[in-house]
């Protein structure tokens, strides 16, 4: 029989938290003053994502229903689907914003990618558990776990939406270390990432990062070639991205890094951007200005503050003490989410789980340190808060497949 | 491990968001108030500077601009077109031009500027409708009533109303009052996009300077010294005329000069005030320093001969020192009477270069004056220790020392006042918006210059310089008695004295009584001879000729003056007055009028106002019971023209308002000296009109002319 106590009540309420924390600052990003900036069907925005939030709540009640085994056995089926569903976005999509991800599928628009992320998960979760030799140890093996997540990627950056298959890039680490890829492995992938970032901020700290990696490597596995590899690497990267900065790189690209190393280089244009976010979270203060009164978000300063700035609009006004909020819900609901993970015993679920959480992470991360500065501006959406109706769904879906694997824990032993 | 390695991430976000907010929070919230909230000032009307009789000499016009707030609720298409149909019917713009205007304006823009200047009636017209989203704001131009009046005097604004020369710069801070705030609110483009309803700091008018000018005498300086200047194919000219009892400037010219109204439109030298900065030799003029010395140092006798040479010219220490004409043998009044440089000189030597020095230094020359004037040079004195062995018998006739016009004015002010100098000054006094006397500047006595003895002594052997046997022959007035100085300089130009003069004549008239102090300086007059007394001279005559005129005092001094057909006054504006206002303003100008017609007021007079009279002329006055508008214009019903009710009574100018339909609002009481609106500007009815009275009766009537 059910037992809804088994049900994780406090996840739903972070998720619930957290849609009405979006919901109140799309409202003021949309239908604040600001409103008589801006086209009638953005204003329309926030009407559809209180919709899309009504079908979001039917949709994980829905989901609790479902025999859990579905995701496993249906993940390859689903895989297959979403890349069909893919090219075909590629051949016959609508482009939005110079991305062709948007299938048009009656009155409304279908963002394939955005399904394609639990596709993706559920298949390399089924595979990585489908068999005892398989394990991403087994060098066979996470080739084509790796590939199972590139090809959608690739179809994506295809796409032209670098944002979104910069979350595909992100789950390959962590998939690999949850099942069972050595730490110096691990951290052998994501280094390539860590020196990258902070080469662009300075060459130096690159080459720190590297060589501490290096060492940090050198303990953990204590292997010479991987050692040895890790630092060629770690230099050619530091050297390959100082040459790229100056010499390859086109003009505006360059100017899109520089904006991010130093804002103020171009105040009037690649620097905008962040010197706006920045501008509506600082001068937000501790409490902010209050709902409806954030000039720099009521007067059209910010860009795309539905979506990829949302959290400045949070910052300018609810303050320091409501972005600091926002950033705790996110946390507790990753924290949430790796806690699930740990104490589940199948180990499809906890890869399912893991993947979710590193999807939301990467969201949260990318997009929050966009609005602050901390990263390069990347478009990608903060998930339950920013304004997106497929987003949305595909959020919703994904908690609710970790809410029922979760839910229906006790019964999943049987299955194995 | 996990645990720690997913909670660095927010940790650095965290850490981010704290920078963010309070390291570089200052830092962009500054950002985002000039980015987002801007406060426009509001300009504050720059105080008006008056004559010594109130006549208005600088004021301000007013322009304004009108800007449409379009998206302000309630605001429809027909009240959009009304406006551009108003401003259309005032401006050279079609109605079409602003519907575009509106239109082109990016579709958030709630801040529209339609026009930069339109005038009142617009203005009027546009508060009329009464549609709100219409903003109107008031925007102040520099007005000079007289043109180039005066102009070095007044100095002039830049673009900004603040003061660049003369009192307008000395009294910047004064006149500039205080500009009111605006808050606004720019967009991403930095255009106005609102005005923020709360926080507006209305500005504060400047206050008002009372010049001791006199616009009268300053006028007769300033054409007779363009007369004389012509007449002499001078270069340039400079002239004072001073109160010596109290350092007050009654009039200050030079010529060539400027329109302050339009400073820029001519050479930038003609804006310069020669007669406080350029530092000139004086010539003889400065032998008064020299006579003062040795009579009160005993070492002249006043009945004692002095031989010059026949050729008249010496050699003293290798150079030689001439005399305009050899003098033969002279006496210390006649070395004076016919301006021997060679006997100067010999007086000159038998004082010591320290007691010279001092009554030069005591005389003013070599310090600045302090006159309230910006720019003033300080003129060259040198000091003993610095003098060749020729510099006491030449300085002693006017050369190896610089001295500005206004130190050889002030000098003589002071032998004129009893040996008691005082200090120039041209600001009586300083009143606020509400006529109240923030500064009052006093009457300051720099030093006593000489004993009194002495004074006594020389005043009447300086008499004598101008009469048929002095220098200064031509600067006679019949009747007038005149004490004074000519001084004929040649010009030190590139290391060498050229051909070329200054010539000078200061004069204290009358000399019994003085009351004005006139210097005229001439640059390089072309006529011969170039001497002071023959071509600076002439001009002081004239100027003090009708100076005389005005003052009737002076003219009772004056004996069988000539009539002629000179220019006597100026016809004031008396139309508007009332009888009995008119005839105590008339009498008080001594200006013989007629009357005719009945009633009480004053509907109509010829000649016009500002019309040259003669003393033969008569001003002819038509009365009537009501007063009727001159200048007819259909009017829209329900409104009325504001009718100029200055220098009424408070009584009659509200009979006069209420007929017309306006409430009044009074503040003070007495004579009306200010009216808002302006008087001539079309009002709906019912609409209040302040008025402001004083008890003391209004002083002329130019001030009405100059509110018109």
């Amino acid at each position: 029989m059910i037992n809804l106590k088994e049900l994780s009540w406090s996840l739903v309420t972070i998720w619930a938290s957290l849609i009405a924390v979006g919901l109140v600052a799309i409202y003021s990003a949309t239908q604040g003053p600001v409103a008589e900036f801006l086209p009638s069907y953005i204003q329309f925005n926030f009407y559809k994502q209180l919709i899309s939030f009504g079908i979001a709540i039917l949709l994980l009640i829905g989901l609790q229903f479902i025999n859990p085994r579905t995701f496993q056995e249906g993940s390859y089926i689903f895989y297959g689907l979403g890349i069909l569903l893919m090219i075909l976005t590629l051949l016959i999509g609508k482009e939005v914003n110079g991305a062709r991800s948007w299938l048009v599928l009656g009155p409304f628009n279908l963002q394939v990618s955005e399904l394609m992320k639990i596709a993706t998960i559920l298949a390399v979760a089924n595979y990585l558990t489908s068999g005892r030799n398989i394990s991403a140890e087994n060098l066979k093996s996470a080739i084509i776990a790796v590939s199972l997540i590139v090809l959608p990627a690739v179809l994506i950056i295809l796409q032209n939406d670098m944002g979104t298959a910069i979350i595909f890039f992100a789950l390959i680490p962590v998939v690999l270390f949850w099942s069972g890829l050595p730490y110096g492995i691990s951290l052998f992938i994501i280094s390539p990432a860590i020196i990258g970032y902070l080469t662009i901020i300075s060459w130096y700290w690159g080459l720190i990062a590297a060589i501490i990696i290096t060492l940090a490597i050198f303990m953990l596995q204590r292997r010479t070639w991987l050692t040895f590899t890790s630092f060629v690497t770690g230099v050619l990267l530091v050297i390959g991205i100082q040459v790229a900065l100056n010499q390859v790189l086109q003009p505006h690209q360059r100017a899109r890094i520089e904006a991010f190393t130093n804002p103020s280089f171009d105040p009037q244009g690649a620097g905008w951007n962040v010197i706006q976010a920045k501008t509506a979270i600082g001068s937000g203060g501790i409490y902010g200005k209050g709902f409806l009164e954030g000039t720099q978000t009521q007067l059209r300063f910010l860009p795309e503050q539905w979506t990829d700035f949302i959290f400045c609009v949070i910052g300018e006004e609810f303050g320091f003490v409501g972005a600091g909020f926002t950033v705790l819900l996110l946390l507790a609901l990753t924290l949430r989410l790796l806690r699930m993970a740990a104490v589940h015993k199948h180990p499809f679920a906890r890869l399912v789980i893991v993947g979710v959480l590193t999807v939301f992470f990467t969201h949260f991360f990318i997009n929050v340190g966009s609005a602050t500065g901390l990263l390069p501006v990347i478009g990608i959406p903060l998930p339950f808060i920013s304004y997106g109706g497929s987003a949305l769904i595909t959020n919703t879906l994904m908690l609710g497949i970790c809410l029922n694997l979760d839910f229906y824990k006790r019964q999943f032993s049987i299955y194995r | 491990m996990v645990f720690g390695l997913v909670l660095l991430v927010p940790f650095a976000i965290g850490l981010q968001l704290f920078r963010v907010n309070f390291v570089e929070g200052d830092e962009l919230r500054n950002l985002w108030n000039e980015q987002a909230i801007d406060y426009i000032s509001i300009p504050a009307q720059r105080g008006n500077i008056y004559d010594q009789n109130g006549s208005l000499l600088a004021t301000n016009n007013v322009e304004y601009k009108a800007a449409i707030d379009p998206k302000i609720e309630g605001l429809t298409n027909t009240q959009i077109g009304q406006v551009c149909d108003t401003l259309a019917k005032y401006t050279k713009r079609s109605s079409a031009f602003y519907q575009q205007k509106i239109k082109q304006a990016p579709n958030r823009s709630r801040y529209v500027v339609l026009n930069k200047s339109i005038d009142t009636e617009a203005h009027e017209a546009l508060r009329q409708l009464n549609i709100q989203g219409v903003i109107l704001e008031e925007e102040y131009k520099r007005k000079y009533n007289f043109g180039t009046l005066a102009a070095h005097t007044l100095g002039f604004v830049n673009h900004d109303l603040n003061g660049m020369t003369g009192l307008e710069k000395e009294y910047n801070n004064q006149l500039r009052g205080e500009d009111g705030v605006q808050q606004v609110r720019r967009d991403r483009n930095g255009r106005i996009y609102a005005y923020l309803g709360a926080p507006r700091k209305q500005p504060q008018q400047g206050h008002s300077l009372h010049t001791t000018i006199d616009s009268h005498i300053q006028a007769i300086l300033e054409e007779e010294l363009k007369a004389g200047i012509d007449k002499t194919r001078s270069i340039s000219g400079s002239a004072i005329v001073m109160d010596p009892q109290t350092g007050a400037i009654k009039a200050m010219a030079n010529y060539p000069t400027f329109n302050p109204n339009n400073p820029a439109s001519l050479n930038s030298t003609n804006r310069r005030n020669f007669a406080i900065s350029d530092m000139i030799e004086p010539g003889s003029t400065f032998k008064l320093v020299t006579s003062i010395a040795a009579v009160e140092q005993k070492k002249v006798q006043l009945n004692e001969q002095f031989k010059t040479p026949e050729d008249g010219k010496t050699l003293i220490h290798g150079q030689w020192m001439r005399d305009h004409e050899p003098m033969g043998t002279l006496s210390f009044p006649e070395v004076i009477q016919k301006s021997s440089n060679v006997a100067t000189a010999q007086i000159a030597m038998r004082l010591s270069k320290d007691a010279f020095y001092q009554y030069a230094r005591n005389l003013g020359f070599g310090t600045p004056t302090n006159i309230d004037l910006p720019n003033e040079e300080s003129g060259r004195l040198p000091k003993p220790y610095e003098w060749s062995q020729v510099t006491l018998p030449w300085m002693a006739i006017g050369y190896e020392v610089q001295a500005t016009p206004i130190q050889i004015a002030q000098a003589y002010a002071a032998f004129a006042n009893e040996g008691t100098m005082m200090r120039p000054y041209l600001v009586e006094k300083i009143t606020n918006g509400r006529d109240k006397v923030v500064q009052k500047n006093n009457q300051v006595p720099v030093r006593k210059i000489a004993k009194e003895s002495t004074i006594k002594k020389l005043y009447p052997i300086f008499k004598e310089v101008v009469s048929d046997s002095g220098t200064a022959e031509y600067a006679q007035v019949d009747g007038l008695s005149i004490v004074g100085k000519t001084g004929t300089a040649q010009k030190y130009i590139d290391g060498q004295y050229r051909n070329e003069y200054r010539s000078s004549f200061v004069g204290v008239f009358p000399a019994d009584d003085p009351k004005y102090v006139c210097l005229i300086v001439l640059d390089d007059p072309d006529t011969y001879p170039p001497y002071g007394g023959v071509t600076a001279g002439p001009i002081f005559r004239e100027t003090a000729n009708r100076i005389a005129g005005l003052d009737n005092e002076i003219e009772k001094h004056i004996l069988e003056k000539e009539k002629n057909d000179e220019i006597w006054a100026y016809a004031p504006n008396i139309k508007g007055l009332t009888k009995k206002d008119a005839k105590a303003l008339l009498q008080k100008q001594q200006l013989p009028y007629k009357l005719q017609g009945n009633g009480d007021w004053i509907t109509d007079q010829t000649p016009e106002s500002g019309t040259e009279l003669t003393p033969d002329d008569k001003i002819e006055l038509t009365l009537s019971d009501t007063i009727t508008e001159t200048e007819v214009q259909e009017l829209p019903n329900g409104y009325s023209r504001i009718p100029d009710v200055g220098g009424m009574s408070m009584r009659k100018a509200m009979v006069l308002l209420n007929n017309r339909g306006f409430e009044t609002e009074i503040i003070g009481s007495g004579t009306i000296y200010r009216q808002f609106p302006r008087p001539g500007d079309m009002m709906k009815q019912g609409r209040t009109v302040t008025i402001r009275g004083k008890a003391k009766p209004l002083e002329s009537l130019t001030t009405n002319k100059s509110t018109e």
